[in-house]
């Protein structure tokens, strides 16, 4: 068999060996590991294992995962992220689907102090489904929300995303923070009016809250003041050079154990669950991250993403079409691999061309989050929906998949209006750095 | 016929990667097709750190690294790291493979080097406080990485050691007051644009060893013709490589001028001859550090002094 | 017993897991004060590193135990009885050996570390320790799945 046929046998065999519930990551381990040794040698892929596993452990970009996986866990035990949410509810919970609006805002905070969007889906999951459910709100609607409010976590700085981004392409990982503001409200907006045609379309998935004067709307903004500090504080002190990213996620889950314990709720019992929660969380995912990135390998010798990356950069096309195309593999490709190792694969191919054409670096980094959003909800790899099904067992993946759908279409629309407006992304970055831009 | 595979850290559109690139074209063209390499830039074989392992575990044929991402698995290599005064990449190169050549180190027995080179003066540059003399180093935060961060203390300055993607927003917002790197990262890394002043730290220059390594196995199954073909390539990729270095640092020094209110601040030779004393001890700490592991630590660093002498003259 | 010993296991390595979280988050607010005033400690960032590599090895076994790990139930949920619980015991076989391959291979990938005399970039600390720390905690995960495996064939044997 020559290499490509075998890597797209490896592709069929690891989605059957899905349908059998064996954990996601021992499957792509497992299908790279033996594709590996099929390709290279037995003893080649024996090594392979070895080193990716203790590789991705090792990872100095991906250190910042159990901490800000911390920091969200602080916030979730000091009862942060329920204030942050009960504001979120009042704003919009007179409105048809106001709850399922509002998890999509508090996604969008949670995701200011948090890099990881499996953390921000499976902290605001926690939160925000039982909120939901108690109020009779469709369990697809729910869990879509925070499947794919979830995924705000990695356009909202911090980012995991962009900071792996950064490195692949030598870009300035503040810039790419700084980029992702303005588009993370974008696609917030769009998630809410995505809610609002569901509704429309389905009354029944969305009951109708009470409504609140503007004086509670803001008596409880100030419930959030001492978030709004620290988020002020982390996003401040990374800019002004205080600390780097790293530093950051330590820094910031010390402050939020902090207010915990000011506001006496951080317990033993909450510190402890809030450890436990992080160490599970945190483990996960990057074990997710280490399959795929065995997985990933085993691809690379099968030379199949260079061969699809080739055919794209060589097409004779405008821009416009070579992005979209490129648009097309990342969002086929993520339903086959995890996003993030098609991201590792892919953007030093594609990063030249996109360039080449005219296209802003950054830009393109927030082009890439857009698609590796729409890769975490889209099956049959979708972590977030993992990550939720994980915690509302009694919701079928299937339903959670069909809930993120109105979402991925919300996505799309959104990579449109930034392919067609890139000062969304480019602007706000350049104003910020023109002011700290030294010697002129 | 015979197709192997290539490992490079180097992400594609760096000059080092390109001419990798052309190595694998030029070698598939002399060998009449006898032997294909494949081309894997950017880290997606294997990561930097592991490149070396990489290739002896089967995982990649062939791979490009560097010595100084494994502190203590090439000792004796690690002299060309030092900060012997390097003057341009033409002579950082000849005294990497000449070191080699001439000391065979046991430490790259396991597989067939194919060639070695070494970028061009690594020097000091800082953001806000230019520095004329060593008294202007105290007090100074200068990002480094592994034994420059040794040449940044032995010099008076405070080393803040991370890895070279982290260094831009360092110092960028002041979390670091100065970088020690070679001319060409200004223009590579974009760190010209938050560096202002270069310090012709010549006295000092240090280097960073790359390595081009094939698994030995496979090298030993090659036919003769095409072992004495591939020699003769990597001869002529060495000479390539330094021009290549040293153009990147003309274009490196060529943008950071270009920008708005940056100086090149040199040194005298009273001044030099302080910054050479001053990180003697880094070199004698080596060569003390060589004698424990039991290697003849002196003799190994006269070696690479003796060759830079005779390289940095002749240009 | 197997249950017992398991239990004990899981909890001591997360207990672990939860001292090295700790300080690793004490040990980047010193790094990012201790620098602010200009005293910076040489090695902090690697040391964060390593005990990431920490946090999460020793994660592995308390993760395996409450079913941390993802899987996708579609045809597996359909299944119930006997065929379930085969499916079950066959999961858990082809995982134990995947996990226990990529023990021993950390364990062999830790003494060529040794042998190589590799130390960490800054500090000088020998690296093979965190691989080594690694390979045992895949060791224990492989203690996990195996528990997990027995309890699925005495289900298994119920039927
Ligand atoms: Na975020
Ligand atoms: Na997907």
């Amino acid at each position: 068999m020559s290499p490509d046929v075998v890597g797209l046998v490896g592709i069929i065999l690891m989605l059957m060996i899905f349908l059998t519930g064996m954990p996601v990551t021992y499957v792509m381990a497992l299908v790279g590991w033996l594709g590996f040794s099929y390709i290279v040698s037995p003893e080649a892929g024996l090594q392979l294992l070895a080193r990716d596993m203790v590789g991705t452990f090792q990872s100095s970009t991906l250190v910042v995962v159990p901490l800000f996986t911390l920091m969200g866990q602080f916030a979730l035990q000091a009862g942060v992220s329920k204030r942050l949410y009960e504001v979120a509810h009042r704003f919009t919970g007179a409105m048809p689907g106001g709850l399922a609006m509002a998890t999509v805002l508090a996604c969008t905070g949670f995701g200011a102090v948090c890099g990881s969007s499996t953390a921000t889906a499976a902290t605001m999951a926690t939160v925000g489904l039982p909120e939901m459910s108690r109020r009779n709100y469709s369990p697809a609607l729910a869990t879509g929300a925070v499947a794919s409010g979830g995924s705000l976590g990695m356009l909202m700085p911090p980012s995991v995303v962009l900071i792996v981004y950064g490195v692949l392409t030598e870009a300035s990982i503040g810039r790419l923070f700084v980029a992702g503001i303005i588009p993370a409200l974008l696609i917030a907006h769009l998630f809410i009016v995505a809610i609002a045609v569901v509704c429309w379309l389905r009354p029944k998935a969305c009951p109708v809250g009470e409504s609140y004067s503007w004086a509670d709307k803001f008596a409880a903004l100030r419930e959030v003041g001492e978030v709004i500090l620290v988020f002020l504080l982390v996003l401040g002190g990374l800019v002004r050079g205080w600390f780097t990213e790293i530093e950051a996620g330590g820094v910031g889950a010390m402050l939020m154990l902090m207010v915990g314990l000011a506001r006496r709720q951080m317990t033993w019992l909450a510190f402890r669950k809030a450890l436990n929660d992080t160490l599970w969380t945190s483990c996960m995912t990057m074990m997710l991250v280490a399959g795929a990135v065995v997985f990933g390998h085993f691809l690379t010798i099968t030379r199949i993403p260079f061969a699809v990356a080739e055919l794209v950069a060589g097409l004779d096309w405008p821009a416009w079409a070579v992005i979209v195309a490129i648009g097309a593999v990342y969002l086929i490709g993520g339903c086959i691999i995890d996003a993030l190792a098609l991201v590792m694969l892919t953007v030093p191919i594609f990063l030249p061309i996109v360039t080449g054409l005219g296209f802003d670096t950054i830009w393109f980094g927030v082009i890439i989050v857009l698609l590796t959003q729409m890769g975490v909800i889209t099956p049959p790899v979708g972590i977030n929906v993992y990550v939720v099904q994980g915690i509302a067992r009694d919701v079928k993946l299937e339903a959670i998949f069909k809930g993120s759908m109105p979402f991925l279409v919300a996505l799309i629309v959104g990579m449109l209006i930034l392919v067609t407006f890139p000062l969304i992304a480019t602007w706000l970055p350049d104003q910020v750095y023109q002011h700290l831009a030294v010697g002129r | 016929q015979q197709t192997l595979t290539y490992s490079n850290f180097f992400p594609p559109t760096h000059a080092q990667s390109v001419l990798a690139q052309q190595w694998c074209d030029e070698v598939a063209k002399r060998t009449d097709g006898k032997l294909r390499v494949q081309y894997f830039p950017g880290q997606t074989l294997t990561k930097a750190p592991q490149a070396f392992e990489g290739v002896t575990a089967g995982l990649s044929d062939i791979a490009m690294g560097c010595f100084s991402y494994t502190r203590g698995r090439f000792p004796v290599m690690e002299v060309v790291d030092l900060p012997l005064g390097y003057q341009n990449g033409q002579a950082a190169t000849a005294v990497i493979n000449e070191v080699y050549a001439q000391l065979k180190p046991k430490e790259l027995d396991g597989v067939e080097v194919l060639y070695l080179h070494a970028h061009g003066p690594g020097l000091l540059f800082t953001k806000d406080k230019p520095v004329a003399k060593l008294e202007d180093m105290k007090g100074l935060k200068i990002r480094s990485h592994g034994s420059s961060a040794r040449l940044v203390q032995a010099l008076g300055g405070t080393p803040v050691t991370m890895a070279m993607p982290e260094s831009y927003q360092a110092l960028s917002r002041g979390t670091v007051d100065g970088s020690v790197h070679p001319t060409e990262s200004n223009l590579g890394w974009k760190l010209g644009e938050v560096v202002s002043y270069r310090t012709a730290s010549f006295p000092v220059a240090y280097t960073t060893g790359f390595f081009v390594v094939m698994n030995k196995a496979k090298w030993d199954a090659l036919p003769e013709d095409v072992k004495a073909t591939v020699r003769q390539v990597n001869q002529e990729w060495i000479a390539k490589s330094a021009a290549a270095w040293d153009k990147a640092d003309e274009a490196g020094l060529e943008y950071f001028l270009s920008l708005p209110g940056r100086k090149d601040i040199a040194l005298d030779a009273a001044e030099s001859a302080r910054w050479a004393a001053a990180a003697k001890p880094v070199l004698d700490e080596y060569a003390k550090a060589m004698d424990e592991r039991g290697f003849d630590g002196k003799a190994i660093v006269s070696a690479a002094q003796a060759a830079l002498a005779k390289h940095n003259a002749a240009k | 017993m197997l249950e017992r010993l398991t239990s004990l296991v899981s909890r001591l390595f997360s207990i672990a897991a939860g001292a090295a979280l700790v300080l690793m988050m004490a040990l980047t607010c010193l790094d990012a004060i201790l620098r602010d005033i200009n005293m910076p400690l040489v090695g902090i960032n690697e040391s964060v590193t390593y005990l990431g590599a920490l946090v999460l090895g020793f994660s592995l076994p308390m993760t395996q135990r409450r079913g941390g790990q993802v899987g996708v139930e579609l045809l597996s949920r359909k299944l119930t009885g006997r065929p379930a619980e085969a499916l079950a015991v066959l999961v858990s076989l082809v995982s134990l050996i995947l996990c226990a391959v990529t023990a021993w291979q950390c364990w062999a990938y830790a003494g060529e570390l040794k042998a190589s005399g590799e130390v960490s970039m800054n500090l000088g600390l020998p690296v093979h320790l965190v691989t080594q720390a690694i390979a045992v905690s895949f060791g224990a995960l492989c203690l996990v799945i195996l528990n997990q495996m027995v309890a699925a064939i005495g289900r298994l044997a119920a039927k």
